[in-house]
């Protein structure tokens, strides 16, 4: 599947009903949605178990599968939001495995041998500082891959957070323009910059590149 | 909930396996329990969503 063809099924997923603005609820744009998408995929980490931490109403999750996931398990603590995901799953005609827990405290069976990848857009820490950090923790802590994104500027951060089990490997950086609606129907552009990374934890001979 | 899964999760708590309960559904799990040993603890699996949020944070 191209990329554009991925970004205008993914402009049809639903958002939140009532986002919590605590939590930075809010949906990821299609076109970054399925920037990450794309780029998960052409790294061949799309192929079997795939985490969406914090997804939401599912974009991330749902855009996995479409691109031929064996398994997409989306976690998130807001059981409306994974009500939402679901039925915009459905809608598109595939199958993602919501579930209900702080990212915090989401556990995997330690005998399960997955491999799996984690995909996510963890909360900027705008709100409250650091919300960002039990998302990196655990996507490091469950998952052979990372996709994560941030706001323009973090790679230091990441890289120091992920140290030393973690290693990020690509970064890409997300321009895009946005259109806003607004309440008074005023429609308005806005260039969304944002960062793509992708972190694996560290093995032997792995370099960055 | 997908009964396979049980493959996957774990408790939020202690990290132990978790036992399933179907209520209604067989590979496709609407309602039922997921329960922790170790902890004593039950959650619930309704509409099909498992709920592993801490008992007090439950609606």
């Amino acid at each position: 599947m191209k990329k554009k063809q991925l970004e205008i099924i993914l402009e049809s997923v639903k958002g939140f009903s009532a986002p919590d603005v605590r939590k930075e609820q809010y949906e990821t744009p299609a076109p970054i949605a399925a920037e990450l998408l794309h780029f998960a995929y052409m790294q061949g980490d799309l192929n079997g178990i795939v985490f969406d931490l914090g997804c939401g109403t599912g974009i991330l999750a749902i855009g996995a599968k479409l691109l031929g996931a064996e398994k997409v398990i989306g976690v998130d603590s807001d059981l409306d939001a994974l009500h939402i995901a679901r039925a915009n799953a459905e809608r598109l005609g595939v199958d993602i495995c919501p579930i209900c827990c702080d990212v915090k405290d989401f556990a995997v069976r330690s005998r399960a041998d997955l491999s799996p990848s984690v995909i996510m857009n963890p909360p900027f820490g705008a709100q409250r500082k650091g919300q960002d950090r039990p998302f990196l923790r655990k996507a490091l802590e469950i998952g052979e891959a990372v996709y994560s994104l941030h706001n323009v500027g973090s790679r230091e951060f990441i890289s120091k957070f992920i140290q030393p089990q973690g290693v990020i490997t690509h970064q890409k950086s997300i321009d895009f323009p946005i259109r806003w609606t607004f309440k008074f129907h005023k429609k308005d552009i806005k260039i969304v910059n944002v960062e793509l990374y992708r972190f694996e934890r560290r093995k032997r001979n792995v370099k960055n590149k | 909930m997908k009964r396979d899964l049980m493959d996957i999760l774990a408790c939020p708590m202690c990290k132990c396996d978790l036992e399933l309960e179907a209520v209604e559904g067989d590979e496709e799990i609407i309602t039922g329990t997921l329960y922790c040993a170790k902890c004593d603890e039950f959650y619930p699996i309704e509409e099909g969503i498992p709920n592993l949020l801490p008992p007090d944070f439950r609606r």
